[in-house]
Parts: structure tokens; C-alpha cells; sequence
């Protein structure tokens, strides 16, 4: 249009455009359905229109893919949802900030609050924690804070969860880091109400003990009156029953223990074992054992020394001391035919070391790591075996541990004797003073716990 | 020789013990629950009880505490055999005032007999 004047072109131009006008107009409101009509004389508008037309399509195409991908999105989250929800756990979420941004429905069921009640809220506040006295849990103890300063995994279930109506149940309880691209984004709390658990443990426990209370005494009624007939208390014993009444009586015996480690492995795992922790001199006690195993050693003529050296001052139980020394030596005279037994001591830092060696029969490799469990077994009884439950080093290495120390096998081999090791923390050692702490605090616990005991402890 | 009252509800093993006692020249009755033991405190007016704790009707530990607050029969001594072991049992019946705390199936009778033997003399000389 080489004629026209520039006011006549500005027309033109402003005419052209104004086609576009409305197609821009839906499209300010997320319209974008209209076609632009193509006109057909073909000037230096065309390209423009024929550009915006397949901008409107591919916007147009784009915008259905996205819905789809939204409707599948939202599916899964539902999905997500629902599975959420029926979890039997019970879930509380909570960020960075420990504050709480998700709740699943068995958590709001146990806890009492809602999720709207509590959404945004510290869980720390939010649902308090007590202990078994209903002491409430400082806030840096709780394993949600633990987990999301440490970053570490932790379980617990020696905790109360506080409902919203004051009431408290036992929790079991996993605290997880929720780690986003290797940070920390916040903490998954996962719970169960173990009430149920709690009342079959405390059943077992006392059925157990009740049971073994219930044994004894008939059991002294046969040890009794056994050792009567032995005795002539009832008339002379004819020379052939001299052998089958000792077995009564050796088997009776064996009953007596049997029932008795049962009661202390069913006290040691019902947590109602006292430990009266004083300084006592070790070479003392085992003084004292070594006189009351004497008979035996002598009667296999093996040999019985200690080796000890001046210092030897140890916090423990008297009587637990005791039967930890009474089990592993008298193990050692069970075990050795010729030779001896030695108890040595030696200090180790805030320990002492006491070593029970023995020239026996020896551990094949094979059972050294079974040696602490339950019920094991090791050699078959003979008749020296008076204590054989399988729970001896089973009840020493648990009250070593609560005494600080710990047992374990130092070396053994077949033919090649034994030697078997407990450690004991010195007197006023600072990991003894420690461990008086916490058993003055178990103490306490275990009043506590079983106010109904009307002087029946088991 | 003492006086002896035997407080145990099982059948035979008051009878067991009370053949002990005898041969070890003690002049011995029985009682098979806490009331018929209180009862026997009184009649018998025995020098020295031996007193169980798990029986029907009143308790070892209550009848302890009768004997305690009793103007007639404080002064009592009194022996507990049971075999209840547990190390509070012990401190308890000791802290209500028993002069021992021995478990049954631990002792045949004749080192029972010792034993109350011991506790009894020791008592005496305080």
C-alpha cells in the first residue's frame, strides 16, 4: 500500500488488531477455546495471527494434559490418603520444628484431640508424656526431640502418653527423622497403645513366680521328710533302699534349684530384683564361697587357689556377688576332673576383673556365643549337676550388668580348661556412684508400681 | 527345754516339723491358721513361735503385727519360715520385729532345728 497516508495506515493497523482483541480478552480468563480466523488477504499480519493460533493450541493442549495429570494426581493422593488412614498405628507427623502437620485417625482415636485441635502445634506440648510415677518428661528427654537433634531412629516404651481427658496409656513408640534430599524436614512419630502387652507381661510374671512359690512347698515337704527317713528319724533304712532314697533326695534337689533360678530369671525380667549395693571386699567373699565348695574339690581332689591382688574393693550386692562366684566356680569344679580352679583379680580403670580359670574339660568354639542365653545347656548333667537349669550364666550376666559390670568368657578350647571373667566397678569409682544412683531411683520405681503388694513380694 | 508353737498350714509340714522339734527335745503345739495361733499364744504361752506367712484367715504378717501391739504378747519372739525369699520380705518382717527369717526349702529339718536353735539363744542374751 504504497498510496496510503500514515493516518490511513494507523487505521489499518488498529482494525487488524482489533480482531485479536476478544481472543486476548477470554484469554486474561483462562480461555483459550476461541480460533483466530485467518484473514485471506495475506500482508504483514498474517505470520502474527497464523503464530498466536498455534501458541493458542499448544497452550490449549498443554492445559488438557495438565488437568489429566492433575485428576491422576489428586487420585493419589486419596490413595495416599486412605492408606494413611488405615494404618492401625497411630501417626502424628511434625516438622522441622517439631510442630505437628499430620494426623492420622487411630492417633486422634488414642490421644483424644483431633487433628484440627491440634495442627501446628509443638507435639512436645501438644501431647504430653509421663513416666511411671506420672512424672511428665522434660521436653529434651523426649525421643521426638532426640531423633530430630540426633537424627538417629529411636524406640521407646517405657513412656505414657497423656490423653486429652488427663487419662495415660503405655506407648510403644518409633520415632523416625523424615530426611528430604539427606536434610532433616521433621520427625514421624509412629505409636501403639500396649496396655494389653503390659498386663500379659505383669500375668506371666506373676504366674510364674506364684507357681514357683506354690512348688516349694511340697518340694521342702520331700527334701524334709527325705532327710528325716536318711537320718532314722522314722525307724532304720533298710541297705538297698540307701541308694534310691539319696536319688530322691539329689533329685529333689535339683527341683529346688530349677524352681528357684526359674523365680529369679521371672524377677530379673519383671524388673523386681533389689540390688543392696555396698563396698565389699571381693577377696573376703570368695573366701567365704571357696568354704562352702570346698567339699567338692576336695572330694575330686582338684585344687582351689585365689590370687588376689591388695586392692579389692568393690560396690556390688553382697549376695548377688555371692551367687555370681558360686556359679561360676562351682561351673568350674563341675567341669574339671584333674587339676584345679584359680580366682585371680586384677584392676581395669574404674574396674575390677576377677577371673575364674580352670584346668577342665573346655568350650568348643562353637557354643561360645550361646554360653549367656536362656536355657542353654552345654554338657549333658552328671551327677555332680546339681544347679543344671541352663539359667546360671544367664542370671550372672544380668546381675553383673546391673551392678555395672558385665561377664564374659575370656578363653576356652576343648582339653585346654576354661577361663571365665566378671568385672565389678570399684568402690566410690565414679561409675559406681552412678549406678547407686539409678538403682536408688529403681527403688522408688518399683514401690511405686505395685502399690497393691500387701507385703508379698515376689 | 522351750516351748514351742509351730504356725504352718500345710498338713505335712507341720507334721514333718513337728517330729524335728520333738526329737531335738522341744515341747511342741501346732496351729494351721493366724487365728488358731493367736489363740495359742495365749493358752500354750509358748517361749518361742515359728510363724509362716501364706495361710487362710489372718496372715503371718498380720498376726506380727497382733503380737506387736498386744500388751501380753510383745514380747514374743517370733520366727518366720515361708518360702517367700524376696530380699523386701525379709527386710520387712525384720523391720515389724521377727528375730529371723528363714525359707523352707532351703533347710532340712534338723538344720532348721539348729537354726531356731541359734536365733533363739542369741535372742535370749540380749
Amino acid at each position: 500500500m504504497p498510496d496510503t497516508t500514515l493516518e490511513e495506515y494507523k487505521s489499518y493497523v488498529k482494525s487488524r488488531l482489533e480482531a485479536l482483541m476478544p481472543i486476548f480478552a477470554k484469554a486474561s480468563i483462562g480461555d483459550f477455546s476461541s480460533n483466530i480466523e485467518i484473514p485471506d488477504e495475506d500482508d504483514e499480519f498474517t505470520q502474527l495471527f497464523v503464530g498466536i493460533q498455534v501458541m493458542i493450541e499448544i497452550i490449549n493442549k498443554q492445559l488438557s494434559e495438565l488437568t489429566q495429570l492433575n485428576t491422576s494426581l489428586e487420585g493419589k493422593i486419596t490413595e495416599l490418603q486412605t492408606l494413611f488412614e488405615s494404618i492401625g498405628e497411630g501417626i502424628v507427623a511434625t516438622d522441622i520444628n517439631n510442630k505437628i502437620i499430620m494426623m492420622n485417625k487411630p492417633a486422634q482415636g488414642m490421644i483424644g484431640w483431633s487433628f484440627e485441635e491440634l495442627e501446628g502445634k509443638n507435639i512436645v506440648e501438644a501431647i504430653p508424656m509421663v513416666d511411671e510415677k506420672g512424672v511428665a518428661v522434660p521436653a529434651t528427654q523426649r525421643p521426638s526431640y532426640t531423633a530430630l537433634t540426633s537424627g538417629k531412629k529411636y524406640i521407646d516404651k517405657n513412656h505414657f502418653y497423656v490423653r486429652k481427658d488427663k487419662t495415660t496409656f503405655p506407648v510403644l513408640k518409633t520415632v523416625t527423622p523424615i530426611l528430604l534430599h539427606g536434610k532433616i524436614a521433621g520427625i514421624m512419630n509412629v505409636f501403639r497403645d500396649i496396655t494389653q502387652e503390659k498386663e500379659l507381661e505383669a500375668l506371666k510374671d506373676d504366674f510364674i513366680s506364684l507357681a514357683s512359690h506354690e512348688l516349694r512347698t511340697p518340694l521342702s515337704a520331700i527334701k524334709g521328710l527325705v532327710s528325716m527317713v536318711q537320718k532314722g528319724d522314722y525307724g532304720p533304712v533298710n541297705d538297698n533302699l540307701e541308694k534310691p532314697i539319696g536319688d530322691i533326695a539329689f533329685s529333689t534337689e535339683r527341683l529346688i534349684y530349677l524352681v528357684r533360678d526359674l523365680l529369679n530369671v521371672s524377677r530379673i525380667e519383671g524388673k523386681r530384683i533389689l540390688f543392696n549395693l555396698t563396698d565389699v571386699s571381693l577377696s573376703d567373699i570368695t573366701t567365704k564361697v571357696f568354704e562352702q565348695l570346698r567339699p567338692l574339690t576336695l572330694k575330686k581332689r582338684i585344687g582351689l587357689d585365689l590370687k588376689s591382688e591388695s586392692a579389692t574393693l568393690v560396690q556390688a550386692d553382697k549376695d548377688k556377688l555371692i551367687e555370681i562366684l558360686n556359679n561360676l566356680i562351682g561351673n568350674a569344679i563341675k567341669f574339671t576332673y584333674e587339676g584345679g580352679i584359680t580366682v585371680s583379680t586384677k584392676e581395669d580403670g574404674e574396674f575390677i576383673n576377677v577371673y575364674i580359670e580352670d584346668t577342665g574339660i573346655g568350650i568348643s568354639p562353637d557354643h561360645h556365643d550361646k554360653l549367656f542365653k536362656k536355657f542353654q545347656k552345654i554338657h549333658a548333667a552328671t551327677a555332680l549337676d546339681i544347679s543344671g537349669s541352663g539359667l546360671g550364666l544367664y542370671i550372672v550376666r544380668s546381675y553383673a550388668k546391673s551392678m555395672g559390670g558385665k561377664v564374659w568368657l575370656e578363653r576356652s578350647a576343648p582339653g585346654q580348661g576354661t577361663v571365665f571373667a566378671f568385672s565389678l566397678p570399684k568402690s566410690g569409682s565414679l561409675i559406681a556412684e552412678e549406678i547407686k544412683k539409678k538403682h536408688g531411683a529403681a527403688l522408688s520405681n518399683l514401690r511405686m508400681t505395685r502399690p497393691g503388694d500387701k507385703g508379698l513380694q515376689v | 527345754m522351750a516351748r514351742l508353737l509351730i504356725v504352718e498350714d500345710d498338713l505335712i509340714l507341720i507334721q514333718m516339723y513337728e517330729i524335728a522339734f520333738k526329737h531335738a527335745g522341744y515341747e511342741v503345739t501346732t496351729a494351721f491358721d493366724g487365728d488358731q495361733g493367736l489363740e495359742k499364744m495365749k493358752s500354750f504361752k509358748p517361749d518361742l513361735v515359728v510363724l509362716d506367712i501364706l495361710m487362710p484367715k489372718l496372715s503371718g504378717l498380720e498376726v506380727l503385727q497382733k503380737v506387736k501391739t498386744d500388751e501380753e504378747l510383745k514380747n514374743l519372739p517370733i520366727i518366720i519360715l515361708t518360702n517367700l525369699d524376696g530380699e523386701k520380705n525379709v527386710k520387712e518382717y525384720l523391720d515389724q520385729g521377727a528375730i529371723g527369717y528363714l525359707i523352707k526349702s532351703e533347710l532340712n529339718p534338723d538344720e532348721l532345728v539348729a537354726k531356731v536353735k541359734q536365733l533363739y539363744e542369741a535372742y535370749k542374751k540380749q
